[in-house]
């Protein structure tokens, strides 16, 4: 499986990308923005965690473009960002995103709700 | 009104009851009117800074107390990030300790491994203060702002290196972005929130 991590804080990039190796998931693309993951963003990706507050291009309107393209409409994505009232949640929701995980998490957040969403996308 | 009062005869050189006969009076019906005009101007003007300082006070009062929020929630999320991080290292050295005194090499790796990752994971706070740290920076240039705008009531032309610092200030804080509610705190019940959304 292939991830793409899109924060625009590098610490959190590589506490997320920490959290998938020890899952067994250790190949990797990062990006610092919306922007730069939608360059970066190919059919080989299987699924993607973003922030939500980024510059230049917001993790919301990332998800947003994505599913606005033939090759995005499926890829599982999962939002990470400290955002966590009601009209965020339901935003991001009808935005497209699978699932969602408030900053800070436990990596064991972070395993179940990928299992969860990887669970769907092989079964859909 | 400078040029009414200036018609209004000198005291030097003549008598103060009987003006020269060449100098014309001043219509005093025209400086009274200058009179209530400039005293409409002044009443309207002291509105106008009443007004300005009641919301420059309700304005910066609340921005500080803000950013002073703000600025404990970054103190209080470092030291509970940082004693976390100590706790795990001393953990850690226990580990080290038990692996010297021939605990099994595997089961002490395991749990090293454990416990540096867990370190790992509590530098999340670092991500979150920053967000607020922008957030009280931001707030603290809507100040400066609006300070520049109360200073230039009283002086149109204010000092060229204020506006330089303040537009400095705009270009330091741009482009970032932050959530003006980024916290560490209660992720659990957050946590909650979203599961029962996304589920519901």
């Amino acid at each position: 499986m292939k991830f793409l991590v899109v924060d625009d804080s590098a610490t959190m990039r590589r506490i997320v990308i920490n959290s998938l190796n020890r899952i067994g998931h250790n190949e990797v693309v990062e990006a610092g923005d919306g922007d730069e993951a939608l360059q970066k963003f190919e059919s080989s990706i299987t699924c993607i965690i973003t922030d939500w507050n980024m510059p230049n291009m917001n993790g919301i309107d990332l998800v947003r473009a994505l599913r606005a393209r033939a090759d995005g409409q499926q890829v599982p994505i999962l939002m990470v960002t400290t955002r966590s009232v009601k009209e965020d949640i339901l935003a991001a929701i009808e935005a497209g995103v699978n699932n969602y995980i408030v900053k800070p998490f436990t990596p064991q957040v972070l395993k179940e709700k990928l299992d969860v969403i990887l669970r769907a996308a092989s079964v859909g | 009104m400078t040029q009414a009062l200036s018609r209004l005869p000198s005291n030097r050189g003549a008598s103060p009851a009987t003006p020269p006969a060449h100098e014309a009076l001043p219509d005093l019906t025209e400086v009274h009117g200058l009179l209530t005009r400039a005293y409409s101007m002044i009443t309207g003007m002291l509105d106008r800074l009443r007004e300005s300082r009641t919301l420059l006070e309700d304005a910066t009062v609340q921005k500080i107390q803000d950013t002073s929020a703000k600025l404990h929630e970054v103190t209080s999320a470092t030291e509970t990030a940082t004693t976390d991080i100590l706790d795990g290292l001393d953990r850690t050295l226990l580990l080290i300790d038990r692996l010297e005194n021939g605990a099994p090499a595997a089961e002490i790796a395991a749990a090293l491994r454990d416990e540096i990752f867990g370190a790992m994971n509590h530098l999340q706070f670092q991500d979150i203060t920053t967000q607020q740290l922008h957030h009280a920076a931001s707030l603290l240039h809507e100040m400066e702002g609006q300070l520049l705008e109360f200073a230039r009531i009283f002086d149109p032309t204010t000092h060229p290196d204020v506006e330089a610092a303040v537009a400095a200030g705009a270009r330091h804080a741009a482009p970032v972005a932050f959530d003006p509610a980024a916290t560490t705190r209660d992720a659990a019940s957050r946590q909650a929130l979203v599961d029962e959304l996304l589920n519901g």
